[in-house]
């Protein structure tokens, strides 16, 4: 959970989180709506600015992040830009390969529609880590409430954030005592090993329930968890910062492809 | 003979050492499922999946809600059952490819806790896995829901797992139902990126070939994965975990 531990501990952690929400949204539907490469290179290159140079994550845990999903990023890019047929491909490909009687080619068209979608994809996704990484998920949640989501949604993924940490220490806890005892030595053993874990989860799922439930019971709970909402800081920099991208990326967008 | 033996050797060299090399990259490896990144769909196919997840999300949260009226302390238990199939994601599997992979929970989850509820569910391990992994997205939440909480458990618990239960050895009805709701997501996933990325020469169905083909080689062994987990998983609660079980009205496998 890197990103997490950078939520809680960064420059921007007390700023009002419908500012960095609303700035990571803006720009997200901007690269979505204005899709130019442009704007979203502008944006890649603008979003990690703010997380890196103002919020203070490292430059190394920020492109880790970003390039996480490149197997996918990759593999889907591919898709796009290749052609498979076993009819003559047209003149006009970039390169092209037979095998058999399969055509496989790639066109200019398919080529500068795969950079698009990669440079639209990385815009996107600077944008939502930026938010990711300046704003726990408590904050949020609080922001939803205020948005008027239901309550008992957010009571829920209130739950299943607080149950993920727990289940998640249980189960390095049990996978460790697994490793001692020869546990996941072979591939037919660590079938065995990680559906021993994962029984053994549901179990201790259900377990912890119903402790949390009785020790609710006991102080009165009437189907409702309140608490207090946190104090937030307005930050009018940050508020500048994020204008003056979104004015740039709606100039870089006036740039002809 | 001793010709043929001595290639197996190589073969199983060979083998070992890819899966060696790719062994080495799970270390900080995302979960292997199939979700599309955030922003990869162009506006109009974000929106159209959105739509599409919605009337879905509310039959969900209208039967939590009346699962919170008749049992109001169902709460923590739903919140816990989320986590559950959130971190089932974070077990890892052996995988032909070599490499190890992740569960996508939901295939258990839709056994355990039924469809729509698994629905919500899924939905909120989607949004985790994008704020708290940077893996999938929210203008792609839609379209990750839609084949994950959605398609996947439904088209799994109405077609196979009805139908199956009961008249079938328990471990063919579990298996079946985990593989053909991993085998959905991907299917599904494949036809959301095709429809929006339609080849231009070959059209929806080539592109459709194209992208089924390149994720085939990570999600076919996935899903044969999960299905053998899932059956050893339920043949482990089966045993221990009885009054859990009944407690959840999961009865006459």
């Amino acid at each position: 959970m890197l990103i997490d531990r950078y939520a809680y501990g960064n420059r921007l952690r007390h700023t009002e989180p419908a500012l960095k929400a609303g700035i990571a949204l803006t720009v997200l539907t901007l690269c979505l709506a204005l899709d130019h490469p442009w704007a979203s290179l502008w944006a890649l290159g603008w979003m990690s600015l703010l997380t890196v140079a103002v919020a203070r994550i490292p430059a190394r845990v920020f492109g880790r992040i970003l390039f996480g999903e490149s197997t996918f990023l990759a593999l889907a890019t591919v898709g796009i830009a290749v052609t498979l047929t076993v009819a003559t491909p047209p003149d006009a490909t970039l390169w092209r390969w037979h095998v058999g009687s399969l055509w496989i080619f790639g066109t200019a068209e398919g080529l500068s529609a795969a950079l698009r979608t990669v440079s639209r994809a990385l815009g996107a996704v600077s944008a939502m880590n930026f938010l990711a990484l300046t704003t726990p998920l408590v904050d949020l949640l609080a922001l939803l409430r205020r948005w008027h989501v239901p309550g008992a949604l957010i009571d829920i993924t209130a739950m299943v954030y607080r149950a993920t940490f727990l289940l998640l220490d249980n189960l390095h806890r049990m996978r460790t005592a697994q490793e001692c005892r020869l546990g996941y030595v072979t591939a037919r053993n660590s079938m065995h090993s990680a559906a021993l874990l994962g029984g053994n989860l549901f179990m201790k799922t259900f377990q912890q329930g119903r402790r949390l439930q009785y020790a609710l019971d006991a102080r009165g709970f009437d189907g409702e968890l309140r608490v207090l909402p946190a104090k937030y800081r307005s930050n009018p920099g940050l508020a500048l910062w994020g204008v003056g991208g979104v004015m740039a990326m709606l100039g870089m967008w006036r740039i002809p492809v | 003979m001793t010709k043929f033996k001595l290639r197996w050797r190589q073969t199983g060299a060979a083998l070992l050492a890819i899966m060696l090399l790719s062994a080495n990259q799970t270390v900080w490896a995302k979960p292997a499922q199939m979700h599309i990144m955030e922003g990869f769909l162009p506006l109009r196919w974000a929106i159209f999946w959105w739509a599409v997840a919605i009337p879905f999300w509310v039959i969900g949260f209208i039967q939590i809600k009346k699962i919170l009226k008749e049992k109001p302390e169902q709460r923590l238990m739903l919140g816990m059952a989320g986590g559950f199939v959130f971190i089932l994601s974070a077990l890892k599997i052996p995988s032909v490819t070599g490499s190890s992979s992740h569960p996508t929970g939901t295939g258990l989850g839709v056994m355990l806790f039924g469809p729509f509820v698994v629905t919500i569910l899924g939905t909120i391990a989607l949004v985790f896995q994008a704020l708290l992994l940077a893996h999938g997205g929210i203008s792609t939440l839609g379209a990750n829901s839609v084949s994950m909480a959605i398609g996947g458990p439904l088209v799994a618990y109405y077609l196979v797992w009805l139908p199956l239960k009961g008249r079938v050895p328990a471990w063919v009805s579990v298996f079946t139902t985990a593989f053909i709701a991993d085998l959905m997501t991907y299917v599904i996933t494949s036809t959301q990126l095709a429809l929006a990325f339609p080849n231009p020469q070959t059209g929806f169905l080539g592109s459709w070939l194209t992208f089924a083909g390149i994720f085939a080689v990570t999600q076919f062994p996935l899903a044969i994965a999960e299905g053998i987990l899932i059956v050893l998983i339920f043949n482990f609660l089966q045993t221990n975990a009885a009054p859990e079980l009944k407690e959840l009205g999961v009865e006459g496998i």
